[in-house]
């Protein structure tokens, strides 16, 4: 790994291209859950690679690389929303009837399922949770990352979580 | 809570490493956009190139500045006398033969001129009509006096008479005569007139006249001009037989330098003083009062604009429609144009205003629909779908009508001037033009919005600049003006709850006129 490191650094293209082959699927998977459809996560995800394979000098070895490169996959990702994220959602969360979720049957539920259901929501919405639930970066750095109030992330953290709950439960009962 | 955290654990477990099957045509994206990156990162940054050029000037000629202007320069129109003179009371001169002869007249004097007429320190003698005699009294046409230490006008002095000569509008003639190379040895008329009118006695040449030591700073009497450099002056019994002029002429063309020095230092009227001491045999000091000066100018000026707005609201339910204004709108294009008028309130600082157009040209982008691309087989089978947004943009352009009012303090050296300006604009009709995201995020042309967003009326803005200028005659000079404009208020309108500042900054080029006060 030190070797494909090192070859990056130097801009070596084999080298290059072999990092992709073996982050892309994983890093592919990060992207999904921020874009909207595959196209866009595609798109997130090669100007991810751009980034990191531009930025390299500055990773000093001393953390884990997979995660400090899942770090600028994520800044990409938001850039990429920051910059094309034109469109209005609209959502009804008064209006939402929470459904009690229980623990045995969730696993039940597919990884494409949950991603559908990230997808369903709003953007804001959307990267606060990807960032607070699966990343685990807390409501001070998502603050930071995304330029907006402590305050908003923990409000859009919570609405997040209703409407997922309400997927969840629309979910199961169309499952049973 | 449980709920809560029962959610988060199930989408970390099942998403954290979720992986997704890698394209393979991605790896040929990243690499042609990588080769295309190393070939425009080794390109040349003609922003970069532009800035820098535009820093090196101002600091270069900042730093010239500086270092040109000699340490001890005295204040504009000062005038000294020979530090070592020596006057006795005895009223007789000694050796005055070359007096008579203008080529002589710059060549020292050895002898130690005198004066005839006092008495105890009192003024005895000369014509009272053109003498402001004080005994024991500081002059009240006293100005600031700071010339090279040594020959400084202490306000603690008590000047014991004043001499006061009005050259009149002497500039005239002497840029009509178009100088010449013999002009240290010519007389000129106006001065001549003016000492004739104004001297009844020789004595009272005397003072400006005098020499003692043979170095080259002696030759003769001298001031320094508004640039700091020493200009000297010579008499001939009742006539001045070198107007004032520079010892030692610049190498870069004497026609250049005279034509400056007539259009930038003439004086008009020189007040020569003679303090207490100088009949202790101290230090001598002259001095002399400018004319109050009034110039006035028109300068016309444009340049580029770099134009920063940003969107922001107390509203958090309005966040998202605050991320796509910002995102939406982004400005293309900018540009200032303006007329002002310059009022010199005294030398150093002037009064600034006029009319001025900004106008900046944005785009605004928006996703309107998808592009979808079904790709069919041979056979007619329908083997991929692909979709992706399909934006729109549109050209906006904002436009402001403002006027300008500041303040500016000018520091000049040979033909270059520098101008420090602050103060404020005032602005008379903002307009925008073009679409926005209103906060329900329907794409929406300003002019048909229910609330109009923007003020029409954009307030007041600070306006902080620099002027770097160089006279290129008499009347006209060019200059290069980076400056900067803030808007400490928002432009939205009161009922609209996006709020948003603005700033920008310039980098004008101008040319001035100066139509009035010579």
């Amino acid at each position: 790994m030190n070797d494909i490191i090192k070859g990056c650094l130097s801009n070596d293209r084999d080298c290059q291209k072999a990092l992709y082959e073996r982050y892309a699927a994983s890093m592919l998977g990060v992207c999904r859950r921020y874009a909207r459809h595959g196209l866009e996560a595609d798109d997130m995800l090669q100007d991810g690679f751009i980034t990191l394979f531009r930025n390299m000098d500055q990773y000093h070895g001393t953390g884990s690389f997979e995660a400090w490169m899942r770090r600028i996959i994520i800044n990409t990702c938001l850039k990429h929303i920051r910059k094309f994220s034109f469109q209005k959602e609209n959502i009804g969360i008064e209006e939402t009837e929470i459904t009690k979720v229980e623990p045995e049957v969730l696993s039940q539920l597919s990884e494409e399922a949950l991603l559908e259901m990230i997808d369903q929501l709003p953007v804001g919405y959307k990267n606060v949770f990807n960032l607070y639930a699966i990343e685990g970066y807390n409501h001070q750095e998502i603050s930071k990352m995304l330029g907006i109030r402590e305050g908003t992330s923990r409000s859009q953290l919570v609405k997040a979580r209703k409407m997922l709950q309400k997927f969840i439960g629309n979910a199961l009962n169309a499952f049973i | 809570m449980k709920e809560q955290n029962l959610i988060d654990r199930l989408f970390r477990e099942k998403l954290y490493d979720y992986k997704v099957e890698r394209p393979d045509h991605l790896w040929t994206g990243i690499e042609q956009q990588l080769a295309l990156l190393e070939k425009s990162s080794s390109g040349f940054r003609w922003v970069y190139f532009f800035l820098g050029t535009a820093l090196t000037v101002v600091t270069l000629g900042g730093i010239y500045w500086y270092n040109a202007t000699p340490p001890g320069r005295t204040y504009q129109g000062a005038i000294t006398a020979d530090s070592h003179t020596q006057v006795t009371q005895n009223g007789n001169r000694s050796n005055t033969s070359n007096r008579n002869d203008p080529s002589l007249a710059l060549q020292p004097s050895k002898e130690h001129w005198t004066m005839e007429t006092m008495d105890n320190g009192n003024d005895a003698g000369t014509n009272a009509s053109m003498v402001s005699s004080r005994v024991n009294q500081p002059s009240e046409n006293y100005n600031q006096k700071s010339s090279n230490n040594k020959n400084v006008t202490d306000p603690s002095i008590n000047y014991l008479k004043t001499h006061t000569i009005d050259f009149g509008e002497s500039s005239e003639t002497l840029v009509g005569n178009k100088v010449d190379q013999n002009r240290q040895s010519k007389t000129y008329p106006s001065y001549s007139n003016a000492l004739l009118k104004n001297v009844k006695s020789s004595t009272d040449l005397e003072v400006i006249s005098q020499n003692s030591n043979n170095t080259e700073e002696n030759q003769g009497d001298f001031y320094y001009n508004e640039s700091g450099q020493k200009v000297y002056v010579s008499v001939d019994q009742n006539r001045l037989v070198k107007a004032p002029t520079m010892k030692k002429l610049p190498s870069k063309g004497l026609e250049d330098w005279r034509t400056r020095l007539i259009h930038m230092t003439q004086p008009r009227k020189l007040d020569f003083r003679i303090p207490s001491s100088y009949w202790s045999g101290s230090d001598d000091c002259m001095e002399m009062v400018e004319k109050p000066f009034k110039r006035q100018y028109l300068e016309v000026l444009a340049g580029p604009v770099k134009a920063k707005r940003l969107f922001y609201t107390e509203d958090s339910i309005l966040q998202n429609n605050v991320a796509s204004r910002n995102q939406s709108e982004k400005a293309k294009s900018a540009y200032f144009i303006g007329m002002r008028y310059v009022w010199n309130i005294n030398r150093d600082i002037a009064v600034k205003t006029g009319i001025t157009l900004t106008q900046v040209n944005e785009t605004m982008t928006y996703q309107d629909g998808f592009n979808i691309s079904v790709n069919i087989n041979k056979n007619g089978d329908t083997v991929g779908i692909k979709k992706s947004p399909r934006y729109r943009v549109k050209d906006n352009q904002y436009s402001f009508l403002d006027l300008p009012i500041m303040l500016s303090y000018t520091w000049r050296k040979d033909r270059f001037f520098f101008d420090f300006n602050s103060g404020i604009n005032v602005n008379i009709y903002a307009l925008q033009t073009g679409y926005y995201f209103t906060p329900e995020e329907k794409v929406t042309a300003f002019n048909e919005s229910k609330v109009y967003p923007y003020k029409h009326f954009a307030g007041i803005s600070l306006l902080m600049s620099g002027t770097l200028g160089y006279y290129l005659g008499y009347n006209t000079s060019v200059f290069f003006e980076p400056g900067i404009r803030y808007f400490t208020t928002s432009l939205s309108s009161k009922d609209y709850p996006i709020k948003q500042k603005y700033v920008n900054y310039r980098m004008n080029l101008g040319v001035r006129y100066r139509f009035n006060g010579k």
